[in-house]
């Protein structure tokens, strides 16, 4: 060990740069995959629509003036049922991949300590319509369907289906049918009764939280009355049919309530395969942007690592050759060159993790950024070791050809 | 001599082509990857409206009829069309009673509003266009240039006047010429005369009318109105901060009545600190005369913010941006650390040269001067390179398909900033190793050959 520390101490300057070089690689190489995987979580979660190109959603549906009373809203829902080719159709307040209305709040678990922040959908017939995979319990009756709420619903009391995400938050146990959800802790909050279980359902605004967070929703059934923004889902019943769905439904939808539409507000007729793929094209740039970043970073690292290594080598080709001489094997030499540069390495992503936390800790003060999990440390650490070692495998190698006869010449 | 150094380092420059390569290509990446992130922040925070934004303050009374809104944990949010958001704006009784006052040297109502401008003959239609409704102070106050004709005066702002200022864009796709002045154009039945004609006028970002987005690449408003006359003919803005308890009552939908809603804004200029004290008293003295508010249980609330604190407190540099500048930068450096490396390499294996020229009579300054000579020669063909991957970069983030993506360009401002960040960098960079490379000793050098 000693006789490849000392060397390095006393030839400081290129074994510091590379040391330096890998502790701002290895901080910054820590951060933006931490962002990138931020970015990754709704593209990889599962949104849990089934059929996404098989459902057409009418949105953006802004009145002038009153919100359109609820027999309007449902007259047009029932002709939108009458199009051929439609299976069902889904009178909602708001809906996945859909961040103008959004309804979010705190959620507890009646008499226990379970709490979570939660999106809830309003709406009749939003399981079917959403196919939504049932994993237990049971779907909204129709009886439950056709409540009409007296404002929008959220602080009345009635049933409920929640993700099995929500479920496990709130009720660890694993016994959620039948408990009671409080929506909001104030004492006249509404009581939701768990009636089923959902695979999963994506959030309609993603935070930057966990992966769990993103799929924390809930559905109401029934109708919001005074709703400004209401939306029309309609499912498909086969692909074919989507085209002349979708024209039948703008048709429907114009004649119904055109005439009562806020100016300059376009009301949006599209599929919820379209909707998703334009909310999720602002993480996917940014993936692509962010993976090119660490990508370049770790290139330039390689480069600059390997290059500085050449020299070092280059420069103790002597010495090398004295060792051979002394009967130093070659694999001797290949082996120094590789510890040494582990040794380096090592010095520069001790340093470099903590130079990553503190740019965390100082990102997570000014940019709302949650911590860094532990678990990115060890794993920029084996990715930038194994980075040093695949840089200075060509010297190295070439280090290990010098033939001891170098030794007896004067350069 | 110094042409005798630069001789040098060109030629120490071609002694090592591939290191050279190496060289310039990182310092190229590390460069552009700070400029294009530099550019989009530059872009987004600069002053919308330089000299003037100052002296504006956008003026507030909390007047609304209804009880303050509870810290309930459960809440619903509209975006789009703000609906729980506020924008510091006010009733219409309030917003007159402010401009009545005339307590700033200048102050106006604005709110944005959309509508349908169709030409008299009615032959040309431009439909859902956001117009501006201001009063007459607002072309003086925000500068904007006039082209033709004339601004709308105060007296037919009192009067209700159906006048309009258009800007040439308008102007041109309506009437086919610029100089409209003297035409009409029909908003919701009522024909508005044109008065003047001003030169486009989007100021980045849009700081008085956040609430249609901060940045557009398509321009902002082509129409100025008299808001009096604007809400004669009909037109309403379209959404409100808050609306009066018994209105929302009554009227649950999103409404901007500025009878019943907060649904103006109302800026003024105040050009003395002084001035600013003075205002901001008057308004909280305003808003505690309001005898109509008591019962509904809210503290006296005014407040009068300038575009600065303004456009921070509604997050108009989006945070990403200023992210990506410190990822950036931070690469650069790596970059940076980099090159010295392959320089302190590079220069150190010419040691033997040096030597010999130390021999002969060099003086350490003058090996020092060639090196750095050549670090910054280096660094400024980067800069060279950086300039198109600067470009490429840009184009990458108008693809990110962010609402102000569109504005990202490459200004002179920006350009300059290139060269002097890349001389900048050289200069740095070759420092080190050139100080290491001017302490070779001569004799040892020759010695060892």
């Amino acid at each position: 060990m000693r006789h490849i520390v000392k060397p390095l101490l006393r030839h400081r300057m290129m074994p510091l740069l590379v040391v330096l070089q890998v502790a701002l690689a290895c901080a910054i190489a820590c951060n933006a995959l931490f962002l990138l995987q931020q970015k990754l979580v709704p593209l990889l979660t599962p949104d849990g629509v089934g059929q996404p190109q098989q459902l057409v959603v009418a949105w953006n549906l802004a009145p002038r003036g009153q919100p359109w009373p609820v027999s309007t809203l449902r007259q047009t829902a029932a002709e939108l049922r009458a199009i051929p080719g439609v299976t069902v159709v889904s009178l909602a307040g708001s809906w996945p991949m859909e961040t103008m209305a959004q309804m979010t709040g705190t959620v507890l678990a009646d008499g226990r300590d379970g709490k979570a922040d939660a999106v809830i959908y309003i709406g009749d017939h939003l399981r079917s319509t959403l196919d939504l995979k049932l994993v237990a319990g049971r779907d909204f009756s129709a009886a439950e369907d056709v409540v009409v709420y007296k404002n929008i619903g959220i602080d009345d009391d009635g049933p409920t289906i929640i993700t099995r995400a929500l479920a496990n938050r709130l009720f660890p146990d694993g016994h959620a049918l039948g408990k009671v959800i409080r929506i909001g802790d104030q004492a006249d909050a509404g009581r939701r009764t768990v009636v089923g279980v959902v695979a999963h359902l994506m959030r309609n605004k993603f935070s930057q939280d966990n992966r769990d967070d993103i799929d924390y929703s809930m559905l109401f059934p029934g109708t919001p009355s005074n709703w400004p923004v209401p939306m029309f889902g309609v499912r498909v019943r086969s692909a074919a049919e989507v085209a002349s769905v979708l024209k039948a439904v703008k048709a429907t939808v114009q004649r119904e309530l055109g005439s009562n539409m806020i100016q300059g507000i376009d009301p949006a007729y599209e599929t919820y395969g379209d909707m998703r793929q334009r909310m999720l094209a602002q993480p996917r740039a940014a993936v692509w942007l962010l993976s090119g970043v660490s990508l370049i970073v770790l290139l330039v690292a390689l480069v600059g690592i390997m290059g500085m290594t050449s020299y070092w080598v280059q420069q103790r080709t002597r010495q090398i050759g004295i060792r051979r001489a002394l009967g130093a094997k070659r694999s001797d030499i290949l082996h120094h060159i590789q510890w040494e540069n582990l040794m380096v390495m090592s010095a520069g992503i001790l340093l470099g993790m903590v130079l990553a936390y503190a740019v965390n800790l100082w990102l997570m003060r000014h940019y709302e950024l949650t911590r860094l999990p532990w678990q990115y440390l060890p794993l920029g650490a084996v990715l930038m070791l194994a980075l040093g070692q695949l840089a200075v495998l060509s010297p190295a190698l070439r280090a290990a050809k010098v033939p001891p006869v170098v030794a007896t010449r004067s350069v | 001599m110094f042409a005798y150094n630069l001789e040098l380092a060109l030629h120490g420059l071609r002694r090592f082509p591939r290191s050279t390569l190496l060289v310039v290509l990182t310092v190229a990446l590390g460069l552009a990857a700070c400029m294009t992130t530099l550019t989009l922040l530059h872009v987004l925070s600069a002053d919308p409206l330089p000299g003037r934004s100052q002296h504006l303050y956008l003026a507030w009374v909390d007047t609304v009829l209804a009880k303050p809104k509870g810290n309930g944990s459960t809440d619903m949010a509209l975006d789009g069309i703000s609906y729980s958001q506020g924008y510091e704006r006010i009733k219409l009784a309030d917003a007159q009673a402010l401009l009545a006052a005339h307590r700033a040297p200048r102050q106006v109502v604005v709110t944005d509003m959309i509508a349908d401008i169709v030409s008299e003959d009615g032959k040309h239609a431009q439909n859902q266009q956001l117009i501006l409704a201001t009063s007459a102070d607002f072309i003086p106050m925000f500068g904007v240039s006039l082209r033709y004709g004339r601004n709308w005066t105060a007296a037919e702002d009192a009067a209700h006047a159906p006048v309009a200022v258009i800007d040439t864009d308008l102007a041109r796709e309506l009437f086919g010429t610029a100089d409209a002045v003297g035409r009409g154009v029909r908003l919701n039945h009522t024909v508005f005369r044109v008065v003047g004609v001003i030169v486009p006028y989007a100021p980045q970002p849009r700081f008085y009318g956040l609430n249609f987005g901060a940045y557009s690449s398509d321009g902002g408003e082509g129409l100025y109105l008299p808001y009096t006359a604007a809400l004669d003919a009909g037109l309403t803005p379209p959404d409100a901060d808050a609306c009066d308890a018994a209105y929302q009552d009554a009227h649950h939908g999103m409404s901007g009545d500025p009878k019943h809603c907060a649904s103006l804004n109302v800026w003024v200029q105040l050009d003395t600190p002084h001035q600013v004290t003075d205002y901001r008293r008057f308004l909280q003295n305003y808003v505690e005369q309001q005898k109509a508010l008591a019962g509904f249980g809210k503290p006296a609330r005014s407040t009068l913010t300038d575009v600065a604190d303004w456009l921070k407190r509604n997050d108009a540099v989006p945070d990403s941006a200023r992210l990506n500048v410190w990822l950036a930068a931070s690469f650069l450096l790596l970059c940076m650390f980099n090159v010295v490396g392959l320089l302190s390499a590079r220069f150190l294996r010419q040691s033997v040269e040096v030597g010999i020229r130390r021999a002969l009579g060099a003086p350490r300054r003058a090996i020092f001067l060639r090196h750095v000579l050549e670090a910054g020669l280096a660094c400024l063909v980067g800069g060279v390179l950086a300039l198109p991957l600067t470009l490429l970069g840009l184009w990458v983030l108008r693809q990110q398909g962010d609402e102000f993506s569109g504005l990202v360009r490459l200004d002179p401002t920006m350009f300059g900033a290139l060269f002097a960040l890349a001389l900048a960098v050289g200069v740095l960079v070759g420092l080190v190793p050139a100080w290491r490379v001017s302490r070779v000793e001569p004799g040892l050098q020759v010695k060892s050959e």
